[in-house]
């Protein structure tokens, strides 16, 4: 091994002397920079649009996805831009298609969502966060109930004892830092990760051909939310009194850990009740003053586009660190009951972190101590 | 132009003619491109210019905008979602046997070119700039343990790589 970490070492080393490091180099990227000069092999990232009908292949045939018949609300799954193996175990209610950053999931439709290991502050990984949020927004503390994780902080309290531990429930981590490989939990159950791209994807479940459809549906994906954005989303498109809108696309962000950009962390895609619901709701709203804090940087953030007929859009961003939402014109308005219920359902109430301010039973992570 | 002004502006001129070149070099390694170097260089001192009063006043300037290149970097190239592999360029080196290290050069190179982006990220944080796996896993958010797991894999990886090699001779 020693002989391996020697050649990587020369062979870097050579590798670095290939770089045009000149000076005349120097001071062209470093005019580029300050001027604000696009670089030079940066390329538009076009989202991909467009609402189509969620069909996923189960053993046994062609199944639509359907949403939780308790709670769905008239929502429905992210588009997807792939399917489940042939060979997934049938489940009921079939499978929905999970975002983060650039890598996309199938997993069962009813299972809830949750956190999965993630290093805070350097530190050995942990899972911060029991319970698992239901479809409704509200968290259940029953570790019998299988759900879909993402390295989020939902609780102040966190375990580290995660790595060898046996679940009561089946589960996928999307994101969370876990190295590749099986460990054998005991009692049939095995965690399994996989790498895609740079996003660890983990299953661990006593089923062997769930764990293995699972893992063969996780790929690079866009979806209609962009997996990375430079700046927080900004408010756009038609403002129309006669807008009414057909679907409606959430797209959560955050601040990415140096707050260079903001990663995408869930997505889902809504119908038209809700979408409509919105733009009444927003209508409605009480203006804030004008010492609102709109456009700052880092925090969470949520960008609901409203697909209408023609291809006319409207683009709502809710920043939750202020709290508010904006409509297409500017105008800020309070985030409270009626601006919030009919789009923060699923697992973006795993995701987004509440804010004081925000008086809303049972949707986001409650403040944390 | 006020004296603070200028006083920040000459200290981010002397510290960027000072350490831009090492930049470049290292970008170069992680990168595999001239190109995207420039690019993930520039985006970390866009990003830095405006703080640079701060950055400056930190322990450690040079390490901050370091993170900031690996993190352009990585934006960049998820952003464009393509992955640029590099045409392995053969240069030779005086050494013992320069046929085998050419050999186990463009191994590297191709082994490099293959690898995710943070993978490759942390080897050469650990071959290029020798920073030991807590450095690793801090730049790259992730824990040492991952950190470590990275750099493993990246070594198994070359081993396949001369073994099929030498398989092939």
């Amino acid at each position: 091994m020693h002989d391996l970490e020697q050649a990587f070492r020369s062979a870097l080393t050579e590798l670095a002397d290939d770089a045009d490091a000149s000076p005349a180099v120097v001071r062209q990227v470093v005019a580029r920079a300050r001027s604000g000069v696009g670089r030079r092999r940066r390329s538009a990232f076009l989202a991909v649009a467009g609402v189509a009908a969620a069909v996923v292949v189960v053993a046994g045939g062609i199944a639509v996805l359907q949403r939780p018949p308790d709670g769905g609300k008239g929502a429905a799954s992210p588009t997807p831009s792939l399917n489940p193996p042939s060979v997934a175990p049938s489940m009921p209610g079939g499978y929905r298609l999970e975002l983060w950053h650039d890598v996309g999931v199938y997993v069962p439709a009813l299972w809830g969502w949750g956190s999965a290991p993630t290093s805070v502050g350097g530190g050995a990984p942990v899972l911060c966060g029991a319970g698992v949020v239901q479809e409704d927004g509200h968290r259940v503390d029953n570790p019998t109930l299988p759900y879909v994780g993402r390295p989020v902080v939902l609780s102040g309290t966190c375990d580290g004892s995660w790595a060898h531990e046996r679940p009561q429930a089946a589960y996928v981590w999307i994101g969370g830092d876990v190295p590749p490989g099986s460990v054998d939990l005991g009692g049939g159950w095995v965690r399994q990760t996989v790498d895609v791209g740079d996003v660890a994807v983990s299953v661990a479940t006593d089923d062997s051909a769930l764990r293995q459809s699972i893992l063969a549906s996780a790929h690079r994906v866009t979806g209609d939310c962009q997996p990375r954005l430079d700046n927080p989303p900004v408010p756009g498109g038609t403002t129309a009194a006669d807008f009414i809108p057909v679907s409606m696309t959430v797209c959560a962000y955050a601040a990415s850990s140096t707050k260079l950009d903001y990663d995408l962390l869930y997505e889902q895609e809504l119908t038209m009740g809700p979408a409509k619901y919105l733009v009444d709701a927003v209508d409605h709203a009480r203006p804030m003053g004008p010492a609102s804090c709109f456009s700052a940087s880092g925090g969470e953030w949520a960008l609901l586009r409203l697909r209408g007929n023609g291809g006319s859009f409207r683009d709502y961003v809710v920043d939750m660190s202020c709290p508010s939402i904006v409509d297409p014109s500017g105008t800020q308005h309070v985030l409270d009951q009626e601006t919030v219920i009919c789009w923060a359902v699923g697992g973006i109430n795993a995701v987004l972190h509440s804010h004081p301010l925000v008086d809303v039973p049972d949707r986001f992570i409650p403040p944390l101590p | 132009m006020d004296d603070a002004r200028a006083g920040t502006t000459g200290a981010f001129d002397a510290w960027a003619s000072a350490r831009v070149p090492a930049l470049l070099r290292f970008a170069y390694v992680v990168t595999g491109s001239q190109a995207e170097a420039e690019d993930a260089v520039q985006a970390a001192l866009e990003r830095a210019l405006p703080r640079w009063d701060r950055i400056s006043r930190a322990e450690d300037p040079d390490a901050y905008v370091r993170r900031m290149v690996v993190n352009a970097h990585v934006s960049l190239w998820r952003r464009s979602g393509r992955h640029e592999s590099p045409v392995a360029l053969v240069s030779l080196s005086e050494g013992p046997d320069p046929a085998e290290q050419v050999t186990t050069t463009e191994a590297v190179r191709r082994v490099c070119a293959g690898l995710p982006r943070r993978q490759r990220v942390a080897v050469a944080l650990r071959f290029y700039e020798d920073r030991d796996y807590a450095e690793i896993g801090a730049l790259l958010g992730c824990s040492e343990a991952t950190a470590r797991s990275y750099v493993h894999r990246a070594l198994q990886a070359l081993r396949r790589e001369l073994g099929e090699e030498e398989s092939d001779a």
